[in-house]
């Protein structure tokens, strides 16, 4: 919380003309010696003094509190907390407009009609960051025009705060599940505890002797014991490749590449969404470099590592579209390449490149999560 | 309330004290009634089924015309330009009244009524000004802070389609510290008002302004005057002066004997008096000392010091006690210099007559010789008069008149002697009477008093004395003015009304120049003129009066360096000791005329001041934290569960006798649904202090209390 400052001083069009029929009354009074003229002047002298006090009293000792949720998502509205608490002991603070200011989208201001003395008022609102990335609200600008509205006392109340503003995400359900994903083509490639049949073995010692298949062992003349595929999670790794656009690549068509490699970026952290939520277990790539799996945050780590990911860090083109992690598991590779660029990924249960990537996209926006 | 009704209604309030403030001004009763009607609709319009909706270019066109029609008045017409100012600015407060819907209308209602405000300051001087002018400040801080939060929310929510009604129906903004709050910042603007009103450096430029205010006109005082003007204006109780004397109080005996003269007329034509001579004659001040004088002072006379309040009158007229020798401004060297002509004329008939039209110079300090025409010198000198011949001449010869005088005047020689016998013989012989008198329509009024009724009021018994003085070769005149007053105890003033307006005779005698003769009966014993009874409220309310002008009206740079002075000088003196104190004192009282007692008086009445101000503070501070506070309730203080009931029952909801309280308010949720459920909670509450013999902590009684509130507001 930090206390206001400075105060920036206006008057207001209605104390301008206030302050003008003050001074045309003290002309005329000092004009006609005309002393109730000098009363009115008095009275209108002191509405000005009065509020140039007032209004600044109803400033002092202020301080302003922010809250956001700890993670964003661009495009996506959050409930934003402020807290005014007015420090005075005994003089509340009256008619504040407290606006935030930061790369946000809403800068509409909020309105408090009293923060009472040794008191707190909150305040709640909507607001949305339209980008991905590390976004910033500098502080708030608070004003009163308390109580005349004649002089407007305005402060800007620093108070920084870096948020993370995670890529838009959408629901890939419907794309997904069109995938060969979700077709049963896929296995996960390991025996273990789980319903599919695997494959046939001699008993060993140990082995549960309800497995025994009797069948094979009546053919074999050998003890034969049933193995499982293992229902455990199935892997997925997202790949993406991402490449610059060339510098030569100027207005509408840098615009457009531009706003691919978001939508690209926007996609993977959707589908990774989606994927850990249907019990996946996922792994990403950026641009042939693994993404840290380590520790329980995982996916914070990667939802962040898709929100920090400068354009100017990618490289300037890609030759051919790989992947460093293991051939076996499923592959789902994102990429701007163009259409023809070599592809060293097995097991690709999706891949998708700029071509119908606008198509993709205003579906997912018909449906967005 | 709501916060809207809250704001209509400050603003409905504030057009109305401005209004009130033109309407004690001008006294337009219909004008005001139609004015309320208006206003009274205007606030009834969303509720009434009638509504007057006229199209713009109507009230556009309706404006344009008015407004060419008042100019055309005022260049061409009656030349009223505050008349016709007001009338438009009325107008134009009709048209939003009628209209009203944005905050920018209401804005613009609250500027006519401050113009209104500022109408009444300039037609006016009265202290009744003083009352709509303090209810203004009041509503003035209440309306333009509410109006500030309406604007300032409406300005936060930009051209967002957010629900406002929240907002304007909400009670909770608007609450009873709120509106404390709101009275005490008015407080303030009152003291901060006075503040600025005083220290503000006073100077009367007095370019391109002539004073238009509403002076009181009265009958008696113009050129020419009917027999019976000073009889009517005897039957009104309005003041005319207050008259201050610096140099010693007067008893009620020798105020009865003070003539206040005004001016005198020499010519009768059987029904009225006029003057022949209109010559004038400029007497400006002395630029050294401020003053005019006016005739020399006999050789040890008395000086007679007052300081004259006039009310506004119509008649410029200096009035003072008889016989005036000078006159004297407060004003300043400035003043006098951007002002070329302060002063006065004086006409051949003694009066003098006040140069500038400026209210201010209806303050004056007069100096008189009360004794100056009643002391008579006898003189064995031929007798000589210097004086016109219109002062012999008598309207028509009447032998019964003559006849009369001369058997008056039978054996004497002397023309005072002569005068006084007739004096005499007025008084011994009529009698007064303040009732119109009706004679025959061929009857001259001066006979029909003298020979027929034998009574009458006192302009009838200085006309015959007059007359009767003309026929015995006397030059003579008929003098008006006041007689006596009122002395106001409080202030220690004399109050002269119209009721004492008086009628007297004065005559040229050889070698003592004009005497003053009052032939009207039980004049010189001190009769009481039928002046109205001067009540212990009305002595307070003039009293007011006269410190409202002294101390508003009539406040000038002058003064303000004044009481600058003696704050200082009683700051200086209460801290110093006691050797210095007399030191300074001796300082003082030679620098300044002021008794040194008056400087601690007023120092020490300041810091009273601030000190009482600031016990105020204190009481209200403890009075808005015991609202705000709740305090620990003890076992068995279950008053709370009483002004539970007290609530339920205003809904509508009793609690029978046979319910325990855990019934009852089962009952009442059953009844009235979940929002009433805090019921309950007090339910628990007192059964835990009434049977549990439990405390309740403060943080629990802060709820209680919120919840009974709640409960209010459901």
């Amino acid at each position: 919380m930090s206390k206001l400052s400075r105060r920036k001083f206006k008057i207001t069009k209605t104390g301008y003309a206030f302050m003008l029929i003050t001074l045309g009354m003290g002309i005329a009074g000092l004009n006609t010696g005309n002393n109730l003229l000098y009363l009115l002047f008095g009275m209108m002298l002191s509405f000005i003094v009065l509020s140039g006090i007032l209004s600044d009293s109803s400033m002092r000792r202020l301080s302003v509190k922010r809250e956001v949720p700890q993670e964003l998502t661009a495009n996506a509205y959050f409930p934003v907390k402020i807290t005014l608490k007015n420090d005075k002991r005994y003089i509340p603070s009256y008619s504040l407009s407290v606006e935030d200011v930061g790369q946000q989208q809403d800068h509409t201001s909020r309105f408090v009609v009293k923060v009472p003395a040794m008191g707190t008022e909150d305040i709640f609102y909507f607001s949305r960051f339209a980008e991905r990335g590390l976004k910033k609200y500098s502080g708030f600008k608070v004003l009163t025009k308390y109580p005349f509205g004649l002089i407007q006392k305005a402060d800007f109340l620093k108070e920084d705060m870096d948020v993370l503003v995670y890529p838009e995400i959408f629901d890939v359900s419907g794309l997904l599940h069109s995938s060969a994903l979700y077709h049963g083509e896929y296995l996960s490639r390991q025996k273990g505890v789980g319903v599919n049949p695997w494959g046939l073995r001699s008993y060993q010692y140990g082995d549960d002797a309800r497995l025994i298949h009797w069948k094979s062992t009546a053919k074999r003349g050998d003890w034969m014991i049933k193995e499982f595929e293992s229902e455990k999670k199935m892997r997925v790794i997202l790949d993406l490749n991402l490449s610059k656009p060339a510098s030569t690549v100027v207005g509408y068509s840098r615009k457009a590449a531009l706003d691919n490699i978001e939508k690209l970026i926007s996609l993977c952290a959707s589908m990774l969404i989606y994927l850990v939520k249907t019990n996946y277990e996922v792994k990403m790539t950026i641009n042939g470099e693994i993404i840290s799996s380590r520790g329980r945050g995982y996916i914070t780590n990667y939802m962040r590592s898709l929100a920090l990911l400068k354009i100017e860090d990618l490289p300037p083109g890609i030759e051919k579209l790989e992947s460093p992690l293991d051939g076996e598991s499923m592959h789902i590779l994102m990429t701007n390449a163009p259409s023809g660029t070599e592809r060293f990924v097995e097991n690709l249960a999706m891949f998708v490149n700029t071509r119908g990537l606008d198509a993709i996209y205003q579906e997912l926006k018909g449906v967005k999560a | 309330m709501t916060f809207s009704s809250y704001f209509k209604l400050s603003s409905y309030l504030l057009v109305l004290c401005g209004f009130s403030a033109l309407v004690i001004t001008r006294f337009f009763t219909l004008f005001a009634f139609v004015f309320l009607l208006i206003v009274m609709y205007s606030w009834n319009r969303e509720k009434i089924g009638f509504k007057i909706k006229l199209p713009k270019w109507f009230w556009n066109a309706l404006t344009l015309a008015y407004f060419f029609y008042a100019s055309y008045d005022v260049f061409f017409g009656s030349g009223d330009l505050i008349g016709q100012g007001i009338n438009f600015t009325v107008y134009l407060q009709v048209y939003k009244l009628l209209n009203l819907k944005s905050n920018r209308d209401y804005f613009h209602m609250y500027i006519l009524s401050f113009v209104n405000l500022l109408s009444a300051s300039i037609l006016t001087e009265s202290i009744v000004f003083a009352v709509p002018f303090l209810i203004y400040i009041v509503l003035a801080t209440w309306t333009f802070t509410l109006y500030n939060l309406k604007v300032q929310y409406e300005e936060s929510l930009g051209k967002k389609n957010e629900n406002r009604t929240e907002f304007y129906s909400s009670r909770k903004i608007i609450t009873r510290k709120f509106l404390l709050a709101t009275s005490l910042l008015s407080l303030v603007l009152i003291v901060f008002t006075s503040v600025i009103f005083f220290f503000f450096p006073r100077m009367s430029l007095g370019f391109f302004y002539k004073k238009v205010g509403n002076r009181k006109s009265m009958a008696g005082f113009s050129e020419e005057i009917d027999l019976g003007s000073i009889g009517s204006i005897m039957q009104n109780s309005t003041v005319v002066m207050r008259v201050e004397t610096p140099n010693g109080s007067v008893t009620p005996a020798e105020l009865e004997r003070i003539y206040w003269r005004g001016t005198a007329f020499d010519s009768y034509d059987g029904k009225k008096w006029g003057r022949t001579s209109k010559e004038k004659e400029k007497r400006l001040i002395d630029v050294l000392t401020g003053a005019v004088k006016l005739a020399e002072y006999k050789p040890g006379a008395k000086v007679f010091v007052q300081r004259i309040f006039l009310e506004p009158l119509e008649t410029k007229i200096v009035f003072a006690a008889d016989e005036m020798k000078g006159i004297k401004w407060e004003k300043l060297k400035i003043e006098r210099f951007l002002r070329k002509e302060i002063g006065v004329e004086k006409d051949i008939y003694g009066t003098s007559y006040i140069l500038s039209s400026l209210s201010a110079d209806q303050k004056y300090y007069a100096f008189s010789d009360l004794d100056a025409k009643t002391v008579y010198a006898p003189s064995n000198e031929e007798p000589v008069y210097p004086v016109r011949a219109s002062y012999f001449e008598v309207p028509y010869n009447d032998d019964r008149i003559a006849g009369l005088v001369s058997d008056i005047t039978r054996d004497i020689t002397v023309d005072y002697e002569k005068a006084k016998a007739i004096e005499r013989y007025l008084k011994g012989n009529y009698s007064y009477s303040d009732i119109d008198l009706n004679f025959e329509a061929d009857q001259r009024p001066l006979e029909g008093f003298l020979f027929d009724l034998g009574r009458g009021h006192c302009e009838l018994f200085s006309t015959a004395m007059v007359m009767m003085l003309r026929y015995a070769g006397i030059p003579s005149r008929n003098v008006v003015g006041f007689r006596g007053g009122n002395i106001n105890e409080l202030g220690n003033y004399i109050v002269v009304r119209q009721s004492d307006a008086h009628s007297w005779v004065e005559a040229y005698i050889s070698g003592n120049g004009w005497m003053r003769f009052d032939p009207t009966p039980g004049a010189a014993e001190g009769f009481q003129l039928p002046s109205r009874s001067f009540g212990v409220l009305a002595k307070y309310f003039d009293y007011l009066k006269l410190r409202w002008y002294k101390y508003v009206i009539d406040y000038d740079l002058r003064a303000q360096a004044r009481y600058a002075r003696m704050f200082f000088a009683g700051a200086r003196k209460f801290f110093t000791t006691a050797s210095a104190v007399k030191q300074q004192e001796e300082e003082i009282k030679e620098k300044i005329r002021y008794g040194s007692g008056r400087y601690r008086k007023i120092f020490l009445m300041s810091l009273a001041s601030i000190i009482v101000a600031f016990v105020l503070f204190m009481l209200i501070r403890v009075f808005l934290r015991r609202g705000s506070r709740s305090k620990k309730l003890q076992a068995g203080q279950v008053d709370f569960y009483m002004r539970m009931l007290k609530i339920l029952r205003k809904k509508g909801i009793h609690k029978q006798v046979s319910q325990t309280p855990k019934e009852f308010s089962k009952k009442v949720l059953t009844k009235r649904g979940k929002k009433y459920g805090f019921i309950e909670d007090i339910t628990e509450d007192y059964y835990s202090l009434r049977f549990g013999g439990n405390a309740v902590s403060k943080q629990r009684a802060k709820i209680l209390d919120e919840n009974l509130r709640r409960l209010k507001e459901l």
